[in-house]
């Protein structure tokens, strides 16, 4: 399984991929911004994408509504992984169809169950 | 293993300090913006962004206090980013004082000091900024805890999303209280559970167990959300169309232009960064000094190289051989040079990095001294090597405050003398061959130099003759003297006594000069001076009898013809008066003993030995000025410094050697020794000046 890990910061990618190579994934592609994501989704053959909300060019949200509305890549696994918890952006997450949605701080433990619940037999 | 785990701990924590110190270094300069760019949606978001993620970040590793104190300011910028709140100046000062905060927090965890820090002043100003009817906290009563949230109602069939579109469509979804109910809860639950069917149907019914857990999973997720303080109601109709809010115009460069024209536009700094991250290595200044010490060799190597070939053409004119030797010698000559550059330009930093701090300093001290300062930045992209820049960083940013402090007037002192009410202070940064030169210029009451004299006599710092005789330019540089301070009144910011001289000694390491220039009433100009590099200068070859040696170019400030009628003798030692000012003047031949050749018929031998025919190059350091005299000057060079070694030690007047095209070692002359040397001298020359 081949994960996307999308963040502005290179700490929070580096916190991500640590879990996921701690769970044994260890095919992990990372990219700053959503453009960049997009790009990477293009080219490879991605199997989930971890990304943050709040990121400069393109967030995770308008990422997800673009991974949505294409016709190779439309029902990818979004989980997306942010600080924000309030009733607006739950909302947002849910007409964006993330398939799930994770607050930061969180545990390499909770990180696992997220994908677990969207990909069972991952 | 748990060294493997302590590891990535610790390249964790380095990530992390890193990324936050480049945060924080454009964050200040950011906020500065806002405050005069209040509708720039693009800035807003740039700023939010960055408590944002250092909120995340600190958040994983554990900085608490960096958590809370960055989630109070996102909770403010999230407000104005939904013009629930407008940008102000006490917003701006609250926001500064959590950048200071962040700051020092920082450190801390750089140095591995957990001590907590009392920031709750600042953080009683968030929150009143934040919450300004004070409302009472009632938080915990309409959290749904996952014990309270009823069994999930069975979800509908897979292929048929409709519960999404149900709390889509549902206008009172969401808009009961501050917190979802836990009816609210579930529908969201199940709602997720859908999208997971809708995008992969085969996987998840296969699995049931998961099917029960994952909802319950995010029923779990949404009531632990940490959201303490209240939401406003206007939630979901108001929300969902911002998801498209178009974007703002592009950010307006807050660069101000200014009469002289001399302006270079500066490229979005936010955007250049952004391309950066994806572009730059970090790489050991250790290695980028050994890559300048073997440039420097490639230079010696490739002199020598040019000078051999010349010789031979010289030799064996027409030689097609030879010619051939001459054309790989000028591209090696070439390439040589561009590389060097090349090296030095990895070394290089923009001035910005000093420049982004002015307009913190001068907005508190305008505020601090009620005065009303306009600050201009001109060639923010001059750069220059960062040893330079280190070292540069003290120097300017206490004359930025001494202009704020002591030249700008209040509005109302310039009112009565005929001037705007706000001042002017201009940094200006800019290239002059192998030089930089950095200006800082206000449009304040200028300095007095007769004060400055009687300051000094005061003091005991000079002589009465010094008092009578000296000139406006000399005076002005006694604010360079230890212990001299004009502040009338001692201020937190200035007048503390290590004020200018800690400037003057700071440019004196640079090899920099520095000169101020001041008129009463209209204003004060410090210029300073600096070589680009220190490895590699610039050198004025002159000859002294039969021997070489090398200024660095930097240090001179003119050269003139002797001309007798303009050198006296003061108490047996020569000064030479140029427009009006007088320098001390050391006969090079004389200081260096140097051997006169057989050959060399131009100078006479002996004490009555002319200055005819012979120059004098001024050379200058931080200050003070002075005069050699030599016998010709052979033309610029560039020289690769080499220290003398441990055999030889320290000899005076001697700063490092450098090895010539033809293989000869020449002396490279210790400006700030001959200066020092000179200065007793210099004491007398007052006295004799009219």
């Amino acid at each position: 399984m081949k994960f996307l890990v999308v963040d502005d910061s290179p700490t929070m990618r580096r916190i991500v991929i640590n879990a996921l190579h701690s769970f044994g994934y260890n095919d992990v592609v990372e990219a700053s911004d959503g453009q960049d994501a997009l790009a990477i989704l293009y080219t490879e053959k991605i199997d989930f994408v971890i990304t943050d909300w709040n990121m400069p060019n393109m967030n995770g949200l308008e990422l997800t509504k673009a991974i949505r509305n294409d016709a190779t890549f439309g029902t990818l696994p979004v989980l997306m992984v942010t600080t924000r918890g309030i009733k607006e952006d739950i909302v947002q997450a849910l007409q964006a169809k993330v398939n799930n949605y994770i607050v930061k701080p969180f545990t390499p433990a909770v990180l696992k169950e997220k994908i677990q619940a969207i990909v069972p037999n991952a | 293993m748990s060294g493997a785990l302590d590891n990535e701990m610790k390249e964790l924590l380095d990530s992390f300090l890193i990324e936050t110190q480049e945060i924080l270094d454009t964050l200040d300069q950011d906020l500065m913006q806002l405050e005069s760019q209040a509708e720039n949606f693009d800035l807003l978001n740039s700023v939010f962004r960055s408590f944002h993620t250092i909120k995340g970040t600190s958040s994983f590793m554990g900085f608490e206090q960096i958590t809370e104190i960055t989630h109070h300011a996102e909770d403010i910028l999230n407000k104005l980013r939904k013009a629930e709140l407008k940008v102000n100046a006490e917003i701006v000062d609250a926001l500064l004082e959590v950048y200071d905060w962040l700051k020092m927090l920082l450190k801390k965890a750089q140095a591995g000091d957990l001590e907590p820090v009392d920031y709750s002043k600042t953080m009683d100003k968030l929150t009143k900024i934040g919450h300004p009817d004070a409302a009472p906290k009632v938080v915990a009563a309409a959290v749904a805890t996952p014990s309270t949230v009823p069994d999930a109602p069975a979800p509908p069939p897979a292929g048929s999303p409709t519960l999404v579109d149900s709390i889509l469509n549902d206008k009172t979804f969401g808009t009961q209280g501050d917190y979802f109910t836990d009816d609210e809860l579930s529908m969201i639950a199940n709602a997720f559970a859908e999208i997971n069917r809708t995008m992969q149907p085969s996987v998840v019914t296969s699995n049931p167990a998961t099917e029960i857990s994952e909802p319950l999973a995010v029923v779990e997720e949404i009531s632990s959300i940490p959201a303490p303080e209240p939401v406003k109601q206007q939630v979901v109709a108001a929300a969902v169309p911002s998801i498209a809010t178009p974007k703002a115009p592009e950010p307006i460069t807050p660069k101000k232009t200014t009469t002289a024209g001399k302006d270079t536009p500066v490229p979005d700094d936010k955007k250049a960064a952004a391309a950066a991250t994806e572009t730059t290595i970090r790489v050991d200044v250790n290695r980028l000094e050994t890559l300048m010490d073997l440039s420097g060799e490639l230079v010696l190597g490739r002199n020598r190289l040019a000078q051999v070939t010349q010789e031979l053409m010289q030799r064996y004119e027409n030689h097609d051989f030879l010619r051939e030797l001459q054309e790989t010698s000028s591209t090696i000559d070439f390439i040589t040079t561009e590389l060097q550059s090349a090296i030095m330009k990895t070394r290089m930093v923009p001035i910005s990095k000093i420049f982004q701090k002015a307009p913190r300093i001068v907005r508190d001290l305008s505020k601090e001294f009620g005065k009303d300062i306009e600050l201009v930045l001109r060639g923010e992209e001059t750069e220059l090597d960062r040893g330079i820049i280190e070292e540069l960083n003290d120097p300017l940013v206490h004359m930025i405050r001494n202009s704020c402090d002591h030249g700008i007037e209040h509005p109302g002192e310039r009112e009565k003398t005929g001037k705007i009410n706000k001042g002017t202070l201009i940094l200006d940064a800019q290239h002059e061959g192998n030089h930089i030169v950095v200006s800082i210029i206000d449009d304040g009451k200028g300095i007095d130099p007769e004060m400055l004299k009687r300051k000094a006599l005061e003091k005991g710092l000079i002589t009465n003759e010094q008092f009578q005789t000296m000139t406006d330019r000399d005076a002005f540089s006694l604010i360079f003297m230890p212990g001299f301070s004009t502040a009338e009144k001692v201020t937190s910011v200035s007048g503390r006594g290590v004020g200018m001289d800690v400037v003057r000694t700071n440019i004196q390491k640079l090899k920099g000069i520095i000169e101020v220039d001041s008129k009463i009433g209209a204003g004060t100009t410090f210029t300073i001076k600096l070589p680009l590099t220190l490895a590699i200068i610039q050198g004025l070859l002159v000859r002294v009898h039969s021997e070489i040696y090398a200024l660095p170019l930097s240090a001179v400030v003119e050269v003139v013809n002797t001309d007798l009628n303009q050198i006296y003798s003061v108490n047996q030692n020569e000064v030479i008066r140029i427009r009006n000012q007088v320098f001390p003047l050391i006969r090079m031949d004389k200081v260096l003993k140097t051997p006169v050749a057989d050959t060399d018929k131009s100078v006479k031998v002996g004490a009555e030995d002319t200055l005819e025919n012979r120059y004098v190059v001024v050379v200058g350091l931080a200050d003070k000025r002075l005069g050699l005299v030599v016998d010709e000057l052979l033309g610029q060079k560039e020289i690769v410094i080499k220290s003398l070694g441990e055999y030889l030690g320290h000899i005076r007047g001697m700063s490092g050697s450098t090895i010539l095209g033809d293989g000869r070692v020449i002396m490279i002359l210790d400006i700030e020794e001959l200066i020092q040397a000179a200065h007793t001298i210099t004491a007398s020359v007052w006295q004799q000046q009219g």
